[in-house]
């Protein structure tokens, strides 16, 4: 503003000496002496308006001013550009020295390693601008490009897993990533107008970690996606399994026909399970279904280890005997051909108490009934070594008759 | 001479005569086999239990008590004169006795059923160690 200011005065000035054709030496010489008055004292601002005015007045360097009184060289470029550097604008002291080298003077006076120095700082200085400019828009890039990948709606999803998953934060994150995004391009555009290598490299900085904090972000998601996608995938086999073991224990009581007595009061619990495990959603948390699992297992063991029911003569024979019809306890268990050693027990267990029933109830009379019922004891004893008869179906007196017969040695 | 006296008493012995009623706890089943012979002084008994019983008492409808047997758990096979007979039986795991009372009406076998509790099929077999 103040450099405006002081064009329009010059320009007012110049016009005033149009009007009134002023001593143009005596113009120049005075501006330039106070040019380099004003360098000398350290007045930078004033010292470029006023090398700036002599440049415009007369932009050629020479070894001597041609003015009279003043003997000292005119080199307004050269000092220009050096009152530029000192201002930290070494783009334009670059471009003032170049147009000094051009006309060579300075060079013929041994000015030119005087200002080497002085122009490799300012070229060192904008090429550290340049090279931090060009790695923050490059970082800045890479964020920016995060950033929409982070927010695409394709990843809407992921991203509400990635809530469920734990990253509540991430839109805040996502926003406060944008707010660096920006604030790094406002230091770069303050960089590139102060020349400042140092706040351009601020800005660098502040894109990279922006960047990585963003690439953090994403890749964060992705694993919480992957790791919730892995979990869906486990959460459907462990569904399939679940409904496998509902199928398999459903035909396995199809199969039952009809359930151990342990069971009968819970056969409503069993086919609601079953149901319910067959139909099992994915919305079901994966507790919810392992729960499912244990208790379908655990029903799954009993029926399992509960065996078959007894077959159908056997169970006709049981109940024959619980009425005390012991003959016909022993035509219905008179043949005996299974081959599972429980059922052939239970069967000879029934039919021994049964004849032993019928030698009491004929006065024990006759001997081939207690014979039978003695040997049909040994014969279940060995087809099921811990086989008793139950004391609430059996007489006391039967039981040691069983115990007896059962604890003698062979042969005895 | 022989016959006359033969048909007396037959016609003694088969006289009917009025039941006593059995108690309310009772469930009775008795039931006659055509006789072995024409004419015993006593008649076997048979006396069973659902699921077994142990005879406490025997005794007349006068409750004069007979001697016991020595085997007294079910089935039991008892010799008792014509008679009315209460046989009284105890199961350990019922509070509650159970009685047969009965009518010997002549020679034969009798059988007098009595019911603690009649097991289910599948109870019997639970409590067999089917399902162990």
């Amino acid at each position: 503003m103040a450099v405006t200011g002081g064009r329009a005065l010059t320009a007012l000035a110049v016009l005033a000496l149009v009007a009134a054709p002023p001593p143009v030496e005596g113009t120049l010489r005075d501006l330039y002496a106070e040019a380099l008055t004003a360098m000398e004292a350290g007045e930078w601002r004033q010292a470029e308006f006023l090398f700036r005015e002599a440049v415009a007045l007369h932009p050629d360097e020479a070894r001597r001013l041609p003015l009279r009184r003043i003997f000292r060289p005119y080199l307004p470029h050269y000092y220009l550009g050096a009152v530029l550097a000192q201002r930290g604008d070494c783009r334009g002291a670059l471009a003032e020295w170049r147009l000094s080298a051009e006309q060579g003077v300075a060079a013929q006076l041994g000015l030119g390693d005087e200002i080497g120095s002085r122009r490799s700082s300012c070229e060192q200085r904008l090429e550290r601008l340049a090279l931090a400019a060009t790695e923050t828009e490059s970082e800045l890039g890479r964020a920016e490009r995060t950033a929409t990948e982070l927010s695409h709606p394709s990843r809407a999803q992921l991203l509400g897993l990635g809530f469920e998953g734990g990253l509540g934060t991430l839109g805040q994150r996502l926003d406060a990533s944008r707010d660096r995004i920006s604030e790094a391009r406002v230091r770069l555009d303050d960089a590139a107008a102060a020349q400042d290598p140092d706040l351009a490299e601020a800005a660098q900085r502040l894109a990279r970690e922006t960047a990585l904090e963003l690439q953090g972000a994403l890749e964060e998601l992705e694993q919480i996606g992957r790791r919730v996608a892995e979990e869906r995938a486990h959460k459907r086999r462990r569904i399939e399994e679940v409904g496998e073991l509902a199928r398999r224990l459903d035909e396995l009581l199809r199969a039952r026909g009809s359930l151990p007595p342990s069971l009968h009061a819970r056969r409503q619990e069993l086919e609601s399970l079953i149901a319910g495990a067959i139909s099992v959603h994915e919305s079901a948390t994966l507790e919810q279904i392992e729960g499912l699992e244990r208790r379908l297992d655990a029903f799954y063991r009993l029926l399992e280890g509960s065996e078959a029911p007894p077959p159908g003569t056997l169970r006709s024979g049981a109940i024959a005997f619980l009425r005390a019809d012991y003959q016909a306890t022993l035509e219905r268990l008179a043949e005996i051909p299974y081959r599972d050693p429980k059922s052939r027990a239970h069967s000879l267990l029934l039919r021994s108490a049964a004849a032993y029933a019928l030698h009491l109830a004929g006065g024990e009379s006759d001997p081939d009934l207690l014979e039978r019922a003695r040997q049909d004891v040994v014969a279940a004893r060995r087809s099921a070594p811990g086989l008793k008869p139950a004391p609430s179906a059996f007489s006391p007196r039967f039981v040691r008759f069983f115990e007896r017969v059962a604890d003698a040695p062979p042969g005895a | 001479m022989v016959l006359v006296a033969a048909i007396l008493s037959a016609v003694v012995l088969f006289r009917p005569r009025a039941r006593q009623p059995p108690p309310a706890a009772a469930i009775v089943r008795v039931s006659a086999e055509p006789p072995a012979a024409a004419v015993t002084p006593t008649a076997a008994l048979l006396v069973d239990a659902i699921p077994w019983g142990r005879i406490e008492r025997i005794e007349t409808s006068a409750g004069e008590p007979r001697e016991l047997p020595e085997a007294r758990e079910t089935p039991v096979l008892l010799e008792l004169p014509a008679g009315d007979w209460r046989v009284v039986l105890s199961n350990p795991s019922f509070a509650e006795e159970r009685v047969c009372a009965f009518t010997l009406v002549g020679a034969g076998r009798h059988h007098c059923l009595v019911e603690f509790e009649r097991l289910s099929v599948d109870r019997y077999f639970q409590e067999a160690g089917w399902w162990r």
